[in-house]
């Protein structure tokens, strides 16, 4: 089983994909630093190093508009096509040479979801960590949030009831466990049709849809799985929403059970393991 | 003593979607002969060696490869090496990396056996290249040392010698010679009646699903 997940690790992480990785989340937090700059300069408050760290991975306030909605696709976008990348090419003949050495079918779709979950999570990991980087290089370093951060958040109706770390610490987990479950369906629609595009397309649909999404009522919007990971639109940053942080664990939680459950049983009730036909 | 055989195919019918795609097909494989299957496309050479792989589940009849039966429970055969329908690798890396990255899954062998197959097809372990810069012909020999790498004693060739030159083909032929002297059993499906006639000692024809022995007075 370990061996076969450095297969499908290698197989998913090459030293190119890093670099996109790197240079991707380089621009967001270049575009982040760049808004966050200038606004502050229109209100003129002090920001700090934690506002563009947090800007560019909050992601879209649920009026579904703006720089925010945009950077946050952009994320999910590169994270879609790279995993959708590795599915293509373990759909077009490489199981045919990966299953019969590992002997099993359970062990190989084991190690596919094994491999998702470290990979999106060395996802969000470069994430954070480019930006952080870029950030500290370019504002001054405070472990408080800025002035400008409750201003931009409430518009002057008081502070953000959360801590730094806090809403750090939360809006990583919920990324990365909202990476994992669109990956999960990522591989359960592309193994359904034998085709990695289609994958990949619904994936993306769901997000666009989700994304928008937001100005519709939270009562809706709160049952799609991206909303689970934009803290945005979480109570604990938006005092008009009712989507809690424990209704997005539950979610995610139940979320990934079910694909994870939903993979073994298609994939046992399978009568021809042919991923590269198109039947 | 009786040589045990490696395959045995008793009856094996598949039925997808109301179409029979293999009908009651017999099979005995012994070890140490090549077995030539010619067949014309979509008569089901690549399904029958997708059974023996354990890549269906039989709608009747069995698989048994090594006293194993097969497609079951998802079972695949041990011992084993295929080439079936086009090579797939990491296009990113070179072949001695794919083929390691492949070999580490079972971690039998060392990188000198690696090299050793590698070698044996006509290629250059050293060639740093990713897979994604090789020709066809290349990519074809890399998916046979795959297959030949871990010294299986069931090999599947499903077409092996496509996209390969002249000199290609004479290599691969006389290897699956050497091969064959080493006790291997040998599967090749191919729709050029001439190599397989040539290689084979026995030769099979698929089609529409259903196989027959060709005669040897016939195939001569
Ligand atoms: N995934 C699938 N689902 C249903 N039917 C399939 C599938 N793959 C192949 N078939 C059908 O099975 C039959 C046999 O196909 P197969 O690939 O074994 O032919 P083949 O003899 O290898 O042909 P070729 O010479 O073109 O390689 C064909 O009629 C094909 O339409
Ligand atoms: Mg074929």
């Amino acid at each position: 089983m370990i061996r076969l997940l450095s297969y499908d690790f290698f197989a998913l992480l090459s030293f190119r994909k890093l670099l996109v990785m790197i240079l991707v989340f380089f621009l967001i937090g270049l575009a982040t630093q760049k808004d966050v700059a200038s606004m502050a300069s229109i209100f003129n408050l002090e920001h700090n190093v934690a506002d563009t760290l947090l800007f560019s991975f909050l992601g879209p306030d649920r009026s579904g508009f703006g720089m925010g909605l945009i950077k946050w696709f952009v994320i999910q976008v590169v994270l879609v096509y790279l995993v959708g990348k590795m599915l293509d090419q373990e759909i077009r003949n490489g199981f045919f040479y990966t299953i019969p050495r590992v002997g099993s079918l359970h062990l190989w779709l084991g190690s596919k979801l094994v491999s998702l979950f470290l990979f999106t999570l060395v996802y969000f990991l470069v994430g954070f960590g480019v930006v952080f980087l870029l950030s500290f290089y370019l504002n001054s370093f405070s472990i408080i949030l800025s002035d400008f951060f409750h201003e931009m958040i409430l518009q002057g109706q008081g502070k953000v009831k959360a801590g730094l770390f806090q809403l750090l610490f939360h809006n990583f987990i919920l990324l990365w466990l909202t990476g994992f479950l669109s990956s999960l369906l990522q591989l359960l629609v592309t193994i359904i049709s034998n085709r990695a595009t289609v994958g990949t397309i619904f994936i993306i649909i769901l997000h666009a849809v989700s994304g928008q999404a937001g100005s519709f009522s939270m009562e809706f919007t709160k049952w799609l799985p991206s909303n689970q990971g934009i803290l945005m639109r979480h109570g604990l940053v938006d005092p008009f929403s009712d989507l809690t942080l424990s209704w997005s664990y539950t979610y995610l939680s139940v979320g990934v059970l079910v694909a994870v459950m939903v993979s073994f049983y298609y994939i046992n009730q399978k009568e021809l393991i042919d991923f590269s036909s198109n039947f | 003593m009786m040589e045990e055989s490696v395959v045995i195919i008793r009856k094996l019918t598949k039925v997808i979607g109301g179409h029979t795609i293999l009908n009651q097909i017999d099979l005995e494989v012994k070890p140490g002969r090549i077995y030539g299957i010619i067949g014309h496309n979509g008569s089901g050479k690549s399904m029958l060696f997708k059974a023996i792989a354990g890549y269906l589940r039989p709608t009747k009849g069995e698989v048994i490869v090594f006293g194993e039966k097969i497609g079951e429970k998802a079972k695949f055969p041990k011992h084993f090496g295929a080439l079936i329908e086009h090579p797939g690798f990491l296009p990113q890396y070179s072949g001695m990396r794919n083929l390691k990255l492949l070999a580490a899954i079972k971690n039998e062998i060392t990188d000198e056996e690696i090299k050793e197959a590698i070698t044996q097809v006509g290629l250059d372990w050293q060639d740093k290249r990713p897979v994604k810069k090789y020709s066809l012909g290349m990519k074809q020999r890399l998916g046979i040392a795959q297959a030949i790498m871990e010294k299986p004693k069931l090999l599947i060739l499903d077409e092996p010698m496509n996209g390969l030159d002249k000199q290609g083909v004479k290599l691969i032929h006389n290897l699956l010679r050497s091969l064959r002297e080493q006790g291997v059993a040998i599967l090749l499906a191919s729709h050029n009646r001439d190599e397989i006639v040539q290689l084979s000692d026995e030769v099979y024809e698929m089609d529409r699903g259903m196989l027959s022995e060709v005669c040897e007075q016939e195939s001569i």
